[in-house]
């Protein structure tokens, strides 16, 4: 489904990415490991086309992503989830408005957005919570408030960026149990961490990275860097 | 349709879900609605000085004694098609005399000295130009006319000093305002678009949070700029008010009996509602497009993901 073609990324002088090649097989599970500036926060941003790489080319169904016209990108973004480690919620919206917000940008009508958002927070748990306010959660909470508004959407793809940072190891692993249940449920995830026992848990393929550079590819690979 | 419905009620929300910083923004563009609103009232009332004192720049033409009324009357109408020309008036020995006491009436003196005698005062014809400016031009084609020889002397060789300060003056008026109005409009849209910049840049994370979700620009863009137009709707109703209310009260310090709003206005017909409502067009349409275009161009950056 996902197609990276020698992919090069400058900034400036320093390569942030330095030709990476994969591919992701549609409903895989991918943990992207490597420690901060290993390059998988740049792999993030060339997914979401926030950024345009210097060399090589990223395919999606064998479609170049960065040669979409400006003004189809935010259809585009309608089809991939993302997750952040600061979650990034609206912090004068409920968290049902929150989740609802995605499908009012498209135009859906109101009923359906209803049961949609209501569904979606069934899902992660959080029913009961639908009328508070970002900042009455806590962070396990607030990241699953996130996971609903990126899937709310039905993406094909959900990449998650850090998305247990800043929590402790119990919502860490709550978290994780939640996107190996999305990934079952038939969408294609991609997780990007540096936990070491979580990535060790999951037991699936982990890409591994450093400086800019894929050092493993294992398809049930473990945390391998020192 | 329901797009537009969401838009509106995302601008509504934006305003009060922001409560403090929307009062600020509107206490703001307020205050810079009221400098507009005085200044188009300055505006106006120089460019009234500007044609009074343009009004107050006319040529006497002067004829000799032999010349009889109807001569002079025939040669008004002669010279009426002249270009430039703006207005002529007869004046007679008599009328001239007329005025003349009326202007010295407390100089015993001179009077005496006047006496009755009409002669003392040559008839002549008052000569106003459409443009101050050419008054020369217009003079000396007169004085090119067929019944020239009628003509004695012009008050344009006495008044030359004097009408050329006048003109000195007026240009004067006129560049001063106009570089003021310059400069004034310029801060004002300065203040105007730095506010609603604020306004937004506290909600930037809003607007990439938004383009990560996959709104299109334009869904993002409008509720703001939904919410810059009603800050200068709300700007310009209230910055309103408050024009009126502060020529009430100049008016009141100024005492009711000598700066009546019914003097005020009936003198020099400047001061009225037309004014007003003038004034309150230019506040109206200033707040809103301003607002608007702040908005557009504050948004423009954060859109840029």
């Amino acid at each position: 489904m996902i197609q990276f073609n020698r992919v090069t990324k400058h900034y400036g002088t320093v390569k942030a990415l330095d030709g990476a090649s994969f591919s992701i097989q549609p409903k895989e599970f991918i943990s992207l490991v490597g420690s901060s500036g290993a390059g998988k926060s740049t792999i993030i941003q060339l997914l979401t086309c926030k950024e345009y790489p210097t060399f090589g080319q990223v395919t999606i169904d064998g479609k170049d992503i960065h040669l979409l016209k400006k003004s189809y990108l935010p259809y585009y973004r309608r089809q991939i989830g993302v997750v952040y480690q600061d979650f990034k919620l609206l912090q004068n919206k409920t968290v049902f408005e929150n989740v609802a917000f995605a499908l009012e940008v498209t135009g859906v009508p109101e009923e359906e957005i209803r049961t949609e958002t209501a569904k979606m927070l069934q899902l992660v748990g959080l029913k009961s919570k639908a009328n508070n306010f970002p900042h009455e959660l806590s962070g396990g909470e607030a990241q699953r408030v996130a996971i609903a508004r990126a899937l709310v959407l039905h993406p094909r793809l959900l990449i998650a960026d850090e998305p247990t940072g800043n929590l402790d190891p119990h919502n860490a692993w709550e978290i994780t149990q939640l996107l190996l249940k999305i990934n079952r449920l038939g969408t294609t995830v991609i997780l990007a961490t540096h936990n070491r026992e979580i990535v060790d848990a999951i037991g699936k393929r982990v890409i591994s990275m450093k400086d800019g550079k894929i050092i493993s590819d294992k398809r049930y690979g473990k945390y391998c860097l020192s | 349709m329901q797009i537009i419905l969401r838009i509106l009620k995302t601008s509504w929300q934006g305003l009060f879900r922001n409560g403090w910083l929307s009062l600020v923004a509107i206490f703001i563009i307020t205050q810079v609605l009221l400098l507009v609103g005085l200044f188009v009232s300055l505006n106006i009332g120089i460019n009234y000085a500007i044609s009074e004192i343009a009004d107050r720049i006319d040529v006497a033409i002067f004829f000799e004694d032999y010349a009889t009324e109807n001569n002079i009357l025939a040669f008004q109408d002669k010279i009426k098609t002249t270009s430039g020309v703006k207005e002529l008036k007869y004046i007679s020995s008599g009328e001239a005399k007329e005025r003349y006491l009326e202007n010295s009436q407390y100089n015993q003196q001179l009077l005496n000295l006047v006496g009755e005698d009409e002669s003392f005062f040559p008839a002549s014809i008052e000569v106003r130009v459409t443009n101050p400016e050419l008054i020369e031009q217009v003079v000396g084609k007169i004085k090119e006319s067929d019944d020239s020889r009628l003509i004695s002397a012009t008050s344009l060789e006495k008044n030359q000093t004097i009408i050329e300060r006048l003109r000195k003056f007026n240009r004067l008026l006129a560049y001063g305002n106009l570089i003021l109005s310059v400069i004034l409009l310029i801060i004002a849209l300065m203040i105007i678009f730095n506010t609603i910049r604020m306004t937004i840049f506290t909600r930037k994370e809003e607007i990439e949070i938004m383009k990560l979700v996959g709104a299109t620009d334009w869904y993002i863009r409008w509720p703001f700029i939904i919410e810059g137009i009603f800050y200068g709707i709300i700007g310009a109703i209230v910055a309103f008010l408050l024009t009126i209310g502060l020529f009430r009260l100049g008016i009141w310090l100024l005492g009711a009996e000598y700066w009546t709003w019914q003097t005020l206005s009936l003198e020099n017909g400047m001061f009225n509602w037309q004014l007003f409502v003038q004034i309150f067009v230019i506040q109206f349409i200033f707040g809103i497009l301003v607002g608007a275009i702040s908005s557009y161009f504050s948004t423009r950056r954060y859109l840029r993901i």
